[in-house]
């Protein structure tokens, strides 16, 4: 498969804030050259072997830089990563050339059967050494490294040994590894398992830190749930000016995953986070 | 500021007694999975205590918030997949059905959007198409078109490339559906009940016996259409399915006399080859 012409190359810490590119815009997007920075695709949802997906795909890289986000490496599964997929993400990553290439640190799947959930790992050696393992090999395949971002969770395991962030952190460092810090995920963490956001964000180390994401979340009393269908909440504004000062203004992406309003509104949003990295850029 | 984090306790064993074994992470990988795809006792991780309790509300609260997610993303995927199958049943009916479909067919696919493609196989034994028949049928069909949007590109042929092909292989080689095309042969009108997805609640109603179908469905570049084949279509289409080729459909009979057979099923062949339907056969 032969990469579409690459565009020139992109300083990483130019790209600011983009968005998640979703179904509902694709009109928009094709027919209006909007005003974006980049643009993040959910990997799995342009493996197709044509048709629309792909005629999207590729008229958008060759108009924006684009991040490939996955959603179905199952890096935290206790089996090997099924060689097909990698294959197919492989190919993906070298047609499309993406600023970056990330998926979660979680588990979906094990054997024939896959949740397309983002499930929770208990935080132990164990998890840590098979985490960072299938990393390694996805890096290798693909030619270069990745981000994995952390996941919001409902439910802590009681053989955890370690909190979330020295998980984290373990995984990158085993791994050599990047991550990327979602905001929002670290905040609805904190309230729905009771610890300080700020924590969180000291535990992990500077340099590995290689992109944000900030998203609304549905407060439910008891839980807080990470929905992507809602503006961003205040404090997690706030958690993500405390991120810039410790990370510094990093790629962002503005996702809004459901309830999807137009595009306008999502810019709209993109363009509160892009002034907070601007405000960090001039200090 | 939010509390202190809750730390996880070690297991202190009593004297004389040795501390259970930590599962490993595979065991309790196993154990989450199950407990996703059980309708009924699919509380038995929290309940063995896998998981610390959160500072608000119970663990087997925030367990069922992944059970409860796990059934909505898969009955919201198989609903983008098969709007007519869940129109026409209804919402309660369709989230029952695919709940049944998903504890028997868990999804393995990557790709979501997958998650519905064993349903058409699945249909024939469910209480529902005990009273609905048509739905196995409508189903492959619903299948068929979301297939179609993801295929890869046919690449159009001409009359001219065909007529370039030396003639033992166009007429020995095997008859071969173009990339996305499909042939849906059907006792009930397929199409008509496609319709109904659109359709205001009171305008979901058909008669629906002694209304056959034979469906191809396409790609027209980039959009899906379907259509109703003909008579001498069709057969060709079957006999693609078969693997059958133009030699064989010639001697069957299946084109009128031999006088017939051999323009009326050029004619009808080009016709589905331009039309990004059938793919000539090629030389190895």
């Amino acid at each position: 498969m032969t990469a579409i012409p690459h565009r020139e190359t992109t300083d990483l810490m130019t790209l600011g804030c983009g968005i998640g590119l979703h179904r509902e815009h694709f009109e928009a997007v094709l027919e209006g050259r909007p005003e974006v920075r980049w643009f993040e695709l959910i990997s799995e949802n342009f493996m197709a072997e044509g048709g629309r997906p792909r005629h999207v795909l590729d008229t958008v890289r060759q108009q924006y830089p684009v991040a490939l986000h996955g959603v179905s490496l199952s890096l935290g599964s206790d089996e090997p990563i099924d060689p097909a997929y990698l294959d197919r993400l492989a190919a993906l990553v070298e047609h499309v050339e993406p600023v970056i290439v990330s998926d979660h640190l979680c588990w979906t799947r094990l054997g024939a059967h896959n949740s397309h959930d983002l499930l929770p790992l208990p935080f132990t050696e164990e998890a840590v050494d098979v985490a960072a393992a299938k990393i390694r090999r996805v890096q290798e395949r693909v030619g270069r490294r990745m981000l994995v971002e952390n996941v919001s969770t409902y439910l802590r395991y009681r053989d955890s040994t370690m909190s979330e962030w020295e998980f984290v952190a373990a995984v990158a460092e085993a791994a050599d590894c990047g991550l990327l810090l979602d905001i929002n995920n670290v905040y609805v963490n904190g309230r729905n398992h009771g610890f300080d956001p700020q924590e969180y964000l000291d535990g992990l180390p500077v340099a590995r830190v290689g992109q944000f994401h900030v998203a609304g979340h549905q407060d439910q009393g008891d839980v807080i749930l990470d929905t992507h269908d809602r503006p961003v909440a205040d404090e997690v504004w706030d958690l993500f000016g405390a991120a810039i000062r410790r990370f510094g203004p990093l790629p962002t992406i503005l996702e809004r995953d459901d309830d999807i309003p137009p595009l306008a509104v999502v810019q709209e949003e993109a363009a509160r986070a892009q002034e907070i990295l601007d405000a960090a850029g001039r200090r | 500021m939010p509390p202190a984090a809750v730390e996880p306790r070690p297991e202190v064993a009593t004297l004389g007694e040795a501390a259970p074994a930590r599962p490993t992470l595979r065991e309790l990988q196993e154990r989450f999975l199950a407990g996703l795809r059980e309708e009924e006792g699919g509380d038995a991780l929290p309940e063995a205590g896998a998981f610390l309790a959160p500072p608000r509300g119970s663990a087997g609260d925030r367990w069922r918030v992944y059970r409860e997610a796990y059934r909505l993303r898969l009955i919201e995927a198989n609903g983008n997949d098969h709007p007519a199958t869940a129109r026409i049943v209804g919402p309660a009916a369709f989230d029952r059905l695919i709940r049944r479909y998903l504890a028997v067919h868990p999804p393995a696919s990557h790709d979501i959007n997958r998650a519905g493609a064993r349903l058409a196989k699945y249909l024939p034994g469910d209480p529902l198409t005990e009273k609905l028949p048509f739905l196995p049928d409508l189903a492959g069909f619903e299948q068929a078109l979301a297939d179609a949007v993801v295929a890869a590109d046919p690449r159009p042929q001409t009359r001219e490339e065909v007529a370039a092909i030396d003639p033992d292989v166009l007429f020995e080689g095997p008859l071969a559906l173009a990339s996305g095309a499909a042939f849906c042969a059907s006792e009930w009108p397929l199409g008509a009940l496609w319709e109904l997805r659109d359709q205001p609640d009171e305008e979901v109603a058909l008669a629906v016996e002694g209304r056959p179908a034979q469906v191809v469905v396409f790609r027209d570049g980039l959009a899906v259409r379907w259509r109703d084949a003909d008579t001498d279509e069709a057969t060709l289409l079957a006999a693609a399915g078969r693997g059958e080729n133009l030699a064989n459909l010639l001697d069957s009979g299946a084109f009128g006399p031999p006088e017939e057979a051999a323009p009326r099923l050029i004619v009808t062949f080009l016709r589905l080859v331009e039309s990004s339907i059938l793919r000539a056969p090629q030389p190895d």
